[in-house]
């Protein structure tokens, strides 16, 4: 059971001597008590205090990190069942598979020049394919090797979609610095590929045909030198691979079972579109999926960029000037805040007035507009000073710019600060009398 | 796009303020409360002219304004807000809510005690910390509250209260609450700001000397108490780090100052000293407050200490450790920021009962008489009331319940009607803010007691502190969910413990020693860095709370 | 070794809200004592079910993509109801009163009846109706329908902390559901139902809407407030156990992601699949989180959903099968 900081307080030397960097004893307890200290820092800590916050430290699911360098993904570590309960850490890694038995090998390294390029911003992420899924080409050890290769040379995270022990050896052995990940096909036998990771100290995908045996493989493997794994439970349609996942979940979290506390792998064929959604919500770590295009990454990523979003630190957008609609030199010019929230209703009601316009994002470190005028993020200065940054001002012709209604206070300070002929205009408080104020205010002053 | 030009142009207007005539010139686009500000024209704006408050309505008697600023027309007269509207071409406006201008409020509840005998936690000898000279010296108390001044002149000789005197905070023309003055002083009006409540100090000082004695110079010490951002603007400190994040105040703790620096009274090396804060938001009131109720020297059990001011303050703890936090409350509980509140004075009604039976509303009024507005108690016992009725609901709305002779109707919105002769009403809005300041103080305690992972059932004895005068109807306060419910002997009420704190520190240089030793043993939480602050604000943000189970112990 | 794994067991569950009543196929939603979708675990008496969205007026700002479907019978209600619910297989039907708003038209409580009449009349399932939103208008042409159409069991869309009385009683006095809407906010949404029942209304009449926050754009709000709404009712909260309805079409075809075409955007593929997925993915993480109802705007959204749902349940609405 977790210790509540006054729990701990009590058992810490309460001299206040501030050696940890904190003010007080109780100030560190708390942050102790949160996990986001260590208790290292107390100079003076007894043996007895050391022992009682130990035991509860250990994590539940193992971080597991494939590839090497830049690329290389970390998945596991989760401590929850709910992310508004803490959050979840390590976002589902969305690897593409390649079926060699289709492709030339030409193909296939234009692909990956292309997939290992990819690169797509939003809300400060930056949203790329983790990784690449290599399916073993029948027949050829070497090809398998070479191909392994191609996509190390790229940086990017393997894993190796193995059918034959010598297959993949080959593979392992050509990249073998590059962390891959071995996945076995469902149904072989496992224990060479569990030799073969065990040996070069590789990461490991533990299949079985129920969680048991799941479970008591991945035990085994332990027990045969195998220390990075990630399990892949039975999921034949949508609700199986729910049950699975929630069970596998819940069960790491309890500790009901050694062999469960391990990351999750998830295989999906072409068109699965809902299993990636599934697995994406629900705890999968890392999911290989065949043939699926821009259309379906797209809501992938931002799927995972929402769930994996810490509920306690919201979304900050990224500084700059939106369109809404398809905006002239004419069309209003709005700012508020990066805070997300914040954003996604302003640009929302905006949208939904039908006028085209431009909102500017300042950075005001994600607050929220009231929370950072008061903190100073938000005075006339600091908005003036961004509107430039971002080439607000030189989007329209009209000099006008609309602030929140709340924040009316700055307009003459960002009047002056803007200068060159600069007005500001306070709009409405709400953005869902963004309507109205162009309708009653907005649309009258340009049309004189 | 036809007549851009006229946007664009920053013409100059001239903009006169009736019924006072004073005039200025003002830039297209300035608004109007700038321009009052700028011609003196004593205009209020508790919010700092964020269109909060609405004290600044005024009705334009001539000129054109925006029509998307105008509230309300009357009689072919457009109200507006006059922080809301910007100046457009030449105007006459008038304001109309009348402006409460800092007045001195004089009171003899405590004149003649002795603060060693009433108020000490632990017995402390009589020990100033400065020279007597004469049986006549005097030393003075002061705490400077973000809406309230209040002061105690006490005879040296024997620790006996000779006068006392309270005045509202005159920088209130900047804004009600500390950002809004912070604000006012980063923009070059930190001058001003001290010059302002230093000199409303003097006044109260003259005010009580002569009440007690003629001689202004028999003062021998000053010791002050207040939140970091009031004693940085007496101090004439710019205060501008207190906002940053996180909070980087210039100083948490000030060497004494000579009074005759702040131009008060005393001669020659009369020293004024200031409580020591904590942190940029709980500041040496609080520390003043926690002392007074003897945190240092309790020995078991965990008391809860709330200040139920602007800034609200709660902390919680004993003698190893405490843990404070401040919160904005806003004006409410001191009778400012709702339209008919006023201090707990003469004429304020203070208590309220309905009899369900009858349907009718029974007012208790400060010495009797004519209702002349609402206090802080009084604001506590009629919410409570009206929700025990029916009349209101669980967010402060009017119901059907409430009887027709009661309903009032006007520009402002719904009201109960509480007299019939002069306008005294409580409006929804009033109740809003009110629950928004009983939210603010509950989720700070939740918030508080929480972190350190304990119940409102382990708390041995709660002290709640606050302007309310005399009185303060408990059971009123956790019936709206202001407090945790608890059993009436656990609950202790202190007039102003900041002040009260202040005043034993004046009288004994041990208690100030010993509040300097316990300061290190004080954690402060900043709530807008606790996530699950919101969520406590939002659930105790309804009558009496979302969660009902968590008012109790 | 094998492992042992428990189901987990809730002291509390959802309430059961019939919608629709009279000349409506009555459907029931709620009733589940687990997390939403844990059959394996848990009884599900009634499963999700799913509305398409029809308009009163012609859609003035609907993309081509989700007009296309609709080709002939925009603003005509009655005639896409009956497309709905024959050939798109919607459970229900939203008639989105959107040209009784001041700014689309100003359409009349008394035209919005006539309206409502021949979406009734032409299809026999129940009918959520959206009014035009907060302010004096919607209570108006929502209690004119309430009033007009008493017993026929509509979800009335919606009333909220600020205007909550108006409603409330005409659901009470004409027999209708009331959708109880919150800011994407646990304690509000609470709140809402609470000061519904402090008026009388019985909560079994009650659907929670806790705003929908599209994908990428507030997704991950909602999907966490609605996963404590759903916690807080298994937890015995009675307060917080109403079923959840979701309005994710209006919140997904209006986002940059489904708006920007292929040839603006090669990287992001097809455009009318992209728009789908995003429709499918917003209303498949609420159903996760706890939606009982989700309405949506393009039939091949519901048809991929409904294929999920109806093998999740295939064993029947009860799929304790463990």
């Amino acid at each position: 059971m977790a210790l509540t900081g006054l729990q701990i307080f009590k058992l810490l030397p309460g001299t206040n001597c501030r050696d940890c960097g904190y003010t007080t004893c109780l100030a560190f307890a708390m942050k102790l008590a949160a996990g986001q200290v260590s208790l290292d820092k107390c100079p003076t800590a007894s043996e007895d205090i050391k022992a009682t916050l130990g035991a509860a430290s250990a994590p539940p699911i193992r971080g597991v990190t494939i590839g090497k360098g830049e690329r290389a993904i970390t998945v596991g570590e989760e401590t929850v069942y709910f992310r508004h309960d803490k959050t979840f850490v390590r976002p589902t890694g969305l690897f593409r598979m390649i079926d060699p038995n289709r492709l030339s090998d030409g193909e296939i390294e234009k692909h990956l020049d292309d997939w290992a390029t990819i690169g797509i911003e939003r809300a400060g992420e930056l949203f790329r394919v983790d990784g690449i899924a290599m399916i073993e080409p029948a027949g050829s050890r070497e090809r398998y090797a070479r191909l392994a290769e191609a996509i190390s040379r790229r940086g990017m995270p393997v894993a190796l979609m193995a059918s034959t022990i010598d297959g993949v050896r080959s593979a392992v052995e050509k990249i073998k610095d590059q962390r891959p990940l071995i996945v076995p096909s469902p149904g072989v036998d496992q224990s060479p590929f569990v030799a073969l990771a065990a040996e070069f100290k590789l990461p490991l995908v533990i299949t079985g045909k129920d969680l048991d045996d799941v479970a008591a493989t991945a035990v085994d493997a332990a027990k045969h030198g195998v220390t990075d794994m990630l399990l892949e439970p039975p999921a034949k349609d949508a609700r199986e691979l729910h049950q699975n996942l929630s069970r596998l979940r819940r069960g790491a979290l309890d500790r009901i079972h050694p062999g469960l506390g391990y990351p999750i792998f998830l295989r999906v064929a072409a068109g699965e579109f809902d299993k990636v959604v599934i697995g994406i919500t629900k705890f999968a770590s890392l999911v290989a999926m065949e043939n699926a295009a821009g259309e379906a990454w797209l809501p992938y990523w931002t799927l995972r960029q929402n769930i994996y979003t810490d509920p306690q630190k919201p979304l900050q957008i990224d500084p700059s000037v939106h369109s809404i609609g398809e905006p002239d030199e004419n069309a209003p010019l709005l700012v508020t805040t990066n805070f997300s929230l914040t954003y996604f209703i302003v640009s929302t009601e905006l949208d939904g007035t039908g006028v085209p316009s431009r909102l500017a994002v300042v950075d005001a470190e994600g607050m929220s507009v009231l929370t950072a005028w008061s903190a100073g993020k938000f005075s006339g200065e600091k908005v003036a000073k961004e509107l430039r940054r971002l080439g607000a001002t030189e989007h329209v012709k009209h000099k006008t710019v609309i602030i929140p209604g709340y924040v009316s206070v700055i307009s003459g300070e960002l009047e002056d600060a803007l200068g060159d002929g600069w007005r500001v205009l306070t709009g409405p408080q709400e953005a869902s009398d963004l309507n109205a104020f162009f309708r009653d205010v907005w649309q009258p002053m340009m049309n004189g | 796009m036809i007549s851009k030009h006229t946007v664009l142009t920053a013409q100059k207007h001239r903009i006169i303020f009736s019924p006072s005539g004073r005039s200025i010139v003002v830039t297209e686009g300035t608004s109007i409360l700038e321009a009052a500000r700028l011609a003196s024209e004593p205009l209020p704006a508790e919010c700092g002219g964020r269109g909060a408050c609405g004290k600044c309505l005024a009705l334009v008697l001539e000129g054109d304004v925006p029509e998307y600023r105008v509230i309300h027309r009357k009689e072919g007269l457009s109200e507006i807000l006059a922080c809301q509207t910007t100046v457009r071409g030449p105007l006459t406006v008038h304001a109309l809510v009348e402006s409460e201008l800092p007045k001195l409020i004089s009171c003899d509840q405590s004149i003649g005690m002795a603060p060693l005998e009433a108020w000490a936690p632990w017995p402390l000898k009589l020990d100033p910390p400065a020279h007597i000279n004469s049986s006549e010296d005097l030393g003075v108390a002061v705490d400077i509250g973000t809406t309230t001044v209040r002061l105690l002149l006490i005879r040296l000789v024997d620790g006996v209260i000779v006068g006392e005197a309270s005045a509202y905070n005159p920088q209130i023309s900047w804004g009600a609450d500390v950002i809004s003055r912070i604000i006012a002083a980063e923009k070059g009006r930190l001058d001003d700001l001290a010059e302002l409540i230093r000199r409303a100090i003097s006044a109260m000082i003259l005010e009580t000397t002569t009440q007690a004695t003629d001689d202004a110079d028999l003062i021998r010490a000053y010791v002050v108490a207040g939140n970091l951002t009031m004693i940085h603007l007496l101090l004439g400190i710019d205060p501008s780090g207190i906002r940053r994040v996180p909070s980087e105040p210039a100083a948490l703790a000030f060497e004494p100052v000579d009074a005759s620096s702040l131009g008060w009274p005393g001669r020659g090396g009369v020293m004024v000293h200031t409580i020591p804060a904590i942190g940029g938001w709980v500041g040496g009131d609080i520390v003043s407050g926690i002392l007074r109720i003897g945190l240092p020297r309790q020995s078991d059990g965990i008391s809860l200490y709330v200040d139920l001011g602007t800034n609200g303050e709660i902390a919680v703890g004993g003698a190893d450790f405490a843990m404070a936090c401040a919160c904005s409350a806003g004006p409410a509980f001191e009778g400012s920021g709702i339209r008919c509140g006023m201090r707990a004075d003469q004429g304020a009604i203070d208590g309220a009962v309905i009899d369900m039976e009858k349907g009718t509303l029974e007012l208790s009024i400060i010495s009797g008489g004519a209702a002349r507005g609402i206090c802080g108690s009084g604001l506590i016992s009629l919410a409570d009331a009206l929700f025990r009725a029916g009349w209101i609901d669980r967010i402060g709305h009017f119901t059907d319940k409430l009887p027709d002779p009661y309903r009032l109707d006007d520009k402002h919105g719904r009201a109960l009607r509480l007299s019939q002769k002069k306008k005294i009403a409580l409006w929804e809005r009033d109740l809003a803010g009110l629950i928004r300041a009983k939210a603010a103080i509950f989720s700070g305690i939740r918030t508080l007691l929480d972190s350190l992972g304990i119940g409102a059932g382990d708390i041995s004895r709660l002290v709640v502190s606050g302007n309310f005068g005399r009185f303060l109807n408990l059971p009123a306060a956790a019936g709206i969910g202001l407090l945790p419910d608890l059993p009436p002997e656990k609950y202790v009420y202190v007039d102003n413990g900041s002040l009260e704190g202040a005043a034993l520190a004046l009288l004994s240089k041990d208690f100030m020693l010993e509040l300097e030793s316990y300061l290190r043993k004080i954690t402060y939480m900043n709530l807008s860095e606790v996530p699950s602050y919101m969520d406590e604000f939002v659930s105790a943000s309804f009558l009496p709370h979302t969660y009902p189970e968590k008012l109790k112990g | 070794m094998s492992l042992k794994l428990q189901p987990k067991k809730w002291p509390g569950k959802i309430r059961e809200v019939t919608l629709g009543a009279g000349n409506r196929q009555p459907r029931t939603v709620g009733g589940g004592n687990g997390l939403p979708l844990h059959t394996f675990e848990a009884d599900f008496p009634h499963r999700p079910v799913l509305a398409l969205e029809v308009t009163d007026i012609n859609p003035p700002r609907w993309l081509d993509i989700v007009r296309e479907p609709w080709e002939g019978l925009l603003g005509k209600p009655a005639d896409a109801a009956r497309k709905a619910a024959e050939q798109y297989g919607a459970d229900l039907i939203m008639l989105n009163l959107m040209g009784t708003h001041p700014d689309r038209g100003g359409r009349s409580p008394d035209q919005a009846a006539i309206d409502v009449e021949a979406v009734l009349d032409a299809v026999r399932v129940p009918l959520i109706v959206k009014g035009p939103g907060a302010g004096a208008k919607q209570n108006d042409v929502l209690a004119r329908v309430a009033e007009k159409y008493h017993g026929e069991g509509l979800v009335l869309h919606s009333a909220c902390q600020e205007d909550y009385k108006t409603l409330a009683a005409v659901t009470v006095a004409y027999g209708h559901v009331l959708v109880s809407e919150s800011p994407i906010d646990l304690n509000i949404a609470k709140q809402v139902d609470i000061l519904l029942s402090d008026v009388n209304i019985n909560l079994d009449r009650v659907l929670i809407d806790p705003l929908t926050g599209g994908l990428g754009y507030g997704l991950e709000y909602t999907y966490s407030v609605m996963e404590r709404i759903r916690l807080a009712a298994l937890g015995g909260d009675q307060m917080l156990n109403s079923p959840m309805i979701c309005l994710v079409g209006e919140e997904v075809w209006k986002v940059k992601e489904v708006k920007v075409s292929e040839r603006q955007e090669p990287r992001w593929g097809d455009q009318e699949t992209r728009g789908i997925n995003w429709e499918v993915a917003t209303a498949w993480s609420l159903i996760e989180a706890g939606a009982e109802v989700v309405v949506l705007r393009h039939p091949d959204s519901l048809a991929r959903v409904r294929k999920i749902l109806d093998a999740w349940f295939a064993e029947g609405a009860s799929n304790n099968t463990r």
